[in-house]
């Protein structure tokens, strides 16, 4: 783990971006539609395009030596702080969207938070990113609703079975990081991982609840089914799928303990992060020092 | 005197054209023009965007951010291009739907080089080059052509082609003055790619070309290729980059480059559909469109089929 948290921090907040905007751009020619193949491109190209502001932000800050290349081509996989839903292969288009939604909600608050960092060029590379990340969320949200409300059936199970996936890891999106208490203390982190994930899921649940979707944030199944066995049916036992670490209270959805898929901010990744890091960096670390 | 029969029509719509006039999408048009030109458009349209395959591959392989991002541009503009020709196409009687499901059926053409692999960066390095050179080469003699939408749809694209092409060649020198790795990257690519790209322009063109004679294309194979030459052989001779072909040379007689004839065999392989990657390019798309035809639904508006 880089020693100054400040590292840690503008690490996960880059290689979240680049890792989710490489994801994105797999769809660049593949996507389900052409309209949508332009515009997911331009979204993994701001990701892409702001990872590498806060790659340099670290460096002109004197935290690495390190260019933006070496930063996200050139490091050891477990130095790479990307949370784990960043890294997940793309799926299909229902799962897609929903982590752009996922992701994109929660990287809005984050982004809003750290605008008044105390880090004064953090701050200021946030409130262009800011810019730019609105359109994300009108994205996400036009989705949403056009998933959610119909008029198609299978699309709002596709999108429910893509919400149902990453949500776990969504959350853990806010996974602390390591230094966090000093980052908060100092005002780097205006507000805690804990604080802006009680914000994330407070929010989420409400949307989500407006569309009757909240079901994907508590999963009791299947209850009442019948399965034949040899001696007649019997009830099916009833399996609690309820995403780790989150409840509703007070007719809001909260997180209270643990988080589901975490890791990434500790270096700590997926099986699917190894081939992915591996065909992203293949060709830079073929040719140490090339031009390209 | 108003023509009356439809051969009479016919006629003074080819006088219109010959005389250089330009057809505008609703206007009445021989089926002949409209097959023609639908075909050919359409054609177009699905490789631009059976183009970002190729080259698409190589973005999450990117060697640099900076590449990895403009790459990604690169190829959003080729689907973006895609996006403009099939609106052309489609006013000429056929949906963007029906294309696209004719395309990944296999059912339709799109063009020969994007049937073989992009094996490394040099291929890269290739395609944003040599083959954006070579269809600048032709769609820059199709800003002069009688379908007049065709025509404002070319000089939009062409311009975002001509940067492709700076960004194509900046890519080239970068490998060429590079290490000797990335040298032998160009190098090989160039070697590879070659025939295909003598394949592109199509063998010489027929005594009586349709798209000629309706002045949907305007120039012959022959003459888009002999223009390829002049601008691009002596650049890569510059370059210290050999071309795989031991006739292709200036001949002050004839004024024009002699070379060698490729094998027309595997092109018209190609052709048929039996490219190197053709099989599974298509498998793959057809696979995203048959799983997603849900996401059509909801850009539809349409309700679902019981």
């Amino acid at each position: 783990m880089p020693d100054d948290p400040r590292l840690s921090l503008i690490l996960a907040l880059a290689d979240d971006e680049l890792i989710l905007g490489h994801r994105h751009s797999q769809w660049t020619g593949w996507a389900p539609h052409i309209e949508e193949d332009l515009a997911f491109s331009s979204i993994a190209q701001d990701e892409m395009a702001h990872a590498r502001m806060l790659y340099r932000v670290a460096r002109e800050s004197g935290l690495t030596d390190r260019d933006d290349d070496a930063l996200a081509l050139g490091r050891p996989p477990e130095e790479y702080l990307n949370a784990v839903l960043c890294e997940r292969p793309n799926g299909d288009w229902g799962y897609t969207v929903a982590r752009q939604y996922l992701y994109d909600t929660a990287d809005a608050i984050r982004v809003q938070v750290l605008g008044d960092s105390s880090w004064r060029a953090l701050a200021d590379a946030m409130k262009v990113i800011e810019l730019e990340e609105k359109y994300h969320r009108d994205h996400a949200v036009t989705w949403f609703n056009r998933l959610a409300e119909g008029p198609s059936l299978t699309a709002r199970e596709r999108f429910a079975e893509g919400l149902t996936t990453a949500i776990g890891e969504a959350i853990a999106v806010f996974e602390p990081l390591s230094g966090e208490e000093e980052l908060v203390s100092e005002g780097v982190l205006p507000r805690s991982n804990e604080d802006m994930l009680g914000d994330w899921l407070g929010e989420l649940g409400e949307a989500l609840e407006a569309s009757s979707l909240d079901y994907v944030l508590a999963r009791h199944g299947p209850v009442g089914e019948m399965v034949p066995t040899g001696s007649g049916e019997i009830p099916v036992e009833s399996v609690d799928f309820t995403v780790p670490g989150v409840v509703r209270r007070d007719g809001r959805w909260m997180h209270e303990g643990a988080f589901a898929g975490a890791g990434g901010r500790r270096g700590r990744h997926s099986e699917d992060f190894l081939p992915l890091w591996e065909e992203m960096t293949a060709l830079y670390r073929a040719h140490p020092g090339a031009k390209w | 005197m108003e023509p009356v029969t439809y051969e009479e029509s016919s006629a003074a719509f080819k006088a219109r054209i010959d005389a250089g006039e330009k057809i505008e999408a609703g206007e009445w048009m021989p089926d002949e023009y409209r097959q023609s030109a639908l075909k050919f458009i359409e054609m177009h349209a699905n490789s631009e965007v059976m183009g970002a395959l190729p080259e698409g591959t190589w973005i999450p392989r990117a060697p640099t951010l900076k590449r990895k991002l403009s790459l990604t541009a690169k190829v959003q503009d080729e689907v973006g291009h895609g996006q403009i020709l099939y609106r052309v196409a489609e006013d000429l009687g056929k949906t963007r739907e029906q294309m696209f499901d004719d395309l990944v059926n296999g059912r339709t053409k799109f063009h020969n080089v994007f049937h073989y692999p992009a094996e490394s960066w040099g291929d890269v390095a290739y395609i944003g080059w040599l083959i954006d050179g070579a269809a600048l080469v032709n769609q820059k003699a199709l800003l002069d052509a009688s379908y007049m939408p065709y025509v404002r749809a070319m000089r939009r694209i062409c311009p975002e082609e001509s940067l492709h092409l700076r960004h194509g060649e900046e890519l080239v020198l970068e490998l060429v003055s590079g290490t000797k790795e990335q040298r032998a990257l160009f190098q090989d690519a160039v070697n590879r790619w070659w025939q295909p790209t003598m394949h592109f322009f199509g063998p010489p063109s027929k005594k009586k070309d349709m798209l000629l004679y309706w002045g949907i294309k305007t120039r012959t194979n022959e003459s888009l290729r002999q223009e390829f030459f002049s601008t691009y052989v002596p650049k890569l001779w510059d370059l210290g980059i050999t071309v795989p072909d031991d006739r292709l040379a200036w001949n002050e007689e004839t004024g024009e480059w002699d070379w060698a004839e490729p094998d027309w065999d595997e092109f018209w392989k190609v052709v048929r559909g039996d490219g190197p990657m053709t099989h599974i390019r298509l498998a793959q798309r057809k696979t995203v469109w048959d799983t997603h035809a849900w996401v059509r639904e909801v850009f539809a508006g349409m309700p679902e089929a019981a």
